[in-house]
């Protein structure tokens, strides 16, 4: 029970970044290697406000103190991480829209280091750690405890998700955003314009990855430049695993990675926490080897 | 049909693309004008589909201009065009498969709607209002086509049957009343009888008002709706007139008619 509950507070955020990922491939057919660097630029930004909101050496901060200091370093991290997305597509991707694919996919990893350098840069090679910024308190469910952050962050990741999907399904951006997915051209000439919908992908994928960073951190406690890195690989897995350009793949491919990996880490005493990662990459090639569609990937051409 | 003294509604003058060393279109001069349809015609790679996406603004003219009630369009980015008013259909369908009937029709509203991230996310009462209104106009506009349509308007697009699907493009196209409608080859791939209810289709959408220009390899089609024909050979105008006229037209006959019965 502990394994799962772990297993689902980091599911859910591998998940959150792995709709940034999904978003982006579903409209654009490009794995924006740069996403996961954005992730960490959004963690960045949230670490210094949550410094000036919160008291470093109290433990026992307010509920409403939290409340403030969280909903601010969201909507910071999440309105920045947004305009760094819509501005590394106007820049990094959009140029390169009808070259052939191969072209916008190296550039994405140009990106993702020019990103990470500049991390590195402000914030030192070092991980960087955050005030309490939620009094921990543990509760218990079926005999396992649980803490109110994993239940926040949880809680949030579903509400997030929700949204989204009302969002694309139920919204007329979200309609032009799964049309301008199956058939740019033929959008283009309903009257959609592509490059602003292309945009509000990246906004919104972007976004989310700003917001996740910042319950990331609350429930890891400290972040280094190349984080972001790591888990966008993580997450990119769990994109591909739910059948990468499906919303609804990313998500349940999340939580899947997600319990993988705390399972293989609550094996062999600990030891286990040397393998997750081969564990997961295996899990990569696994399914581009044996079902590159995805889990969810039976319907290939539903792809935001 | 009225004397053409109104100004036209769509013309291009000297119209050319290039593909490389290709002239698909050369040259082209030609006019639609208001409330009347316009068919145009020529054997494969004549340059009919090239004149629709270069209308569309699939890609900008090489030399040349299109005139949309009297403004130039050339160069336009398709959705800006649509915007205009110009909507089409495509030779080959390029429906939403893996959207419902309705949502289909809806994005083809699209260019009729006003709507923002906020607005979209919040849903104050004015965008839910637009919404109803949009969800209303397509709705009717599927009844209006085919009442079999809107009793499958939960349907996925893909699942619908040949004839259905060119009917739903018809009506995403006509769903945000466009001031010209352009139909590439529409009943490609029906039978003969199909064939014969769309034409019927077309004559009651003309007669609601619509201003057609029509791609059409069925010549029995053709000669039945047009009220004038322009014919296209290796991306230029070879002939233009009434169908009476084209059909006696001894370079029609020989480049194109002629053509097609020594083919067959």
């Amino acid at each position: 029970m502990d394994v799962i509950i772990a297993g689902l507070v980091l599911g859910a955020l591998y998940a959150i970044v792995a709709l940034g990922y999904t978003m982006v491939y579903g409209i654009i057919e490009l794995i924006n290697f740069a996403h996961g660097d954005v992730f960490t630029f959004g963690a960045f930004v949230a670490i210094p406000i949550l410094n000036r909101l919160v008291n470093q050496n109290d433990f026992n901060v307010p509920v409403g103190q939290s409340i403030f200091a969280v909903t601010v370093s969201v909507l910071a991290a999440a309105a920045l991480c947004g305009i760094l997305g819509v501005v590394i597509e106007r820049i990094a991707y959009r140029p390169l829209r009808n070259a052939p694919r191969l072209a916008p996919l190296i550039t994405a990893i140009g990106v993702s280091l020019i990103l990470e350098n500049a991390l590195f840069q402000w914030q030192g090679g070092l991980p960087v750690f955050t005030p309490v910024a939620i009094s921990r308190s543990t509760y218990t469910i079926l005999g396992s405890p649980i803490t109110n952050v994993q239940i926040l962050v949880i809680v949030v990741a579903i509400l997030m998700m929700v949204a989204l999907d009302l969002f694309i399904n139920r919204t007329n951006l979200g309609k032009a955003m799964r049309a301008v997915a199956q058939d740019r051209e033929a959008a283009s000439m309903m009257g959609i314009n592509v490059d602003r919908i292309i945009a509000v992908t990246f906004l919104v994928g972007s976004a989310l990855a700003g917001a996740g960073a910042v319950f990331y951190l609350l429930y890891e406690g400290s972040v280094g430049y190349n984080s972001g890195f790591t888990l966008g690989l993580f997450a990119f897995t769990a994109a591909v695993l739910g059948g990468i350009g499906n919303i609804r793949g990313a998500m349940l491919g999340g939580i899947v990675i997600g319990l993988i990996s705390s399972w293989i880490e609550s094996l062999g005493n600990g030891s286990g926490t040397e393998w997750y990662e081969p564990v997961i990459f295996a899990t990569l090639v696994l399914i581009l080897v044996f079902r590159p569609a995805g889990l969810l990937g039976t319907n290939t051409t539903e792809k935001v | 049909m009225a004397e053409p003294v109104q100004p036209p509604m769509l013309e291009t003058r000297d119209l050319s693309r290039r593909f490389g060393g290709l002239t698909a279109v050369g040259g082209l001069n030609f006019e639609v004008r208001l409330g009347e349809i316009l068919s145009l015609i020529g054997p494969n790679g004549a340059g009919k589909t090239t004149v629709f996406n270069l209308i569309s603004g699939i890609y900008p003219p090489t030399s040349g201009e299109i005139l949309f009630q009297g403004q130039s369009i050339g160069g336009l980015k398709p959705d800006r065009v649509r915007r205009r008013g110009i909507s089409r259909t495509f030779q080959t369908l390029r429906l939403f498969d893996n959207m419902s009937v309705l949502e289909n029709v809806l994005v083809g509203y699209h260019s009729r709607l006003r709507s923002n991230l906020i607005g979209d996310m919040i849903k104050p009462p004015w965008v839910t209002r637009a919404e109803h209104e949009a969800v209303e106009r397509a709705r009717s506009t599927l009844e209006a086509l085919s009442p079999r349509l809107l009793s499958r308007q939960e349907f996925r697009a893909g699942d619908l049957a040949y004839a259905d699907r060119r009917l739903l493009e018809l009506a995403r196209a006509l769903v945000s009343e466009p001031s010209l409608l352009m139909l590439d080859e529409p009943t490609a791939g029906m039978n003969p009888t199909e064939a014969a209810e769309f034409m019927q289709r077309i004559n009651r959408i003309h007669a609601d008002g619509y201003t057609i220009l029509l791609i059409e390899h069925n010549l029995g089609v053709v000669m039945g709706v047009s009220h004038r024909i322009v014919v296209l050979d290796y991306g230029e105008k070879i002939a233009e007139g009434t169908p009476e006229e084209v059909r006696q037209d001894e370079r029609v006959i020989e480049a194109y008619l002629g053509r097609k019965a020594t083919a067959t």
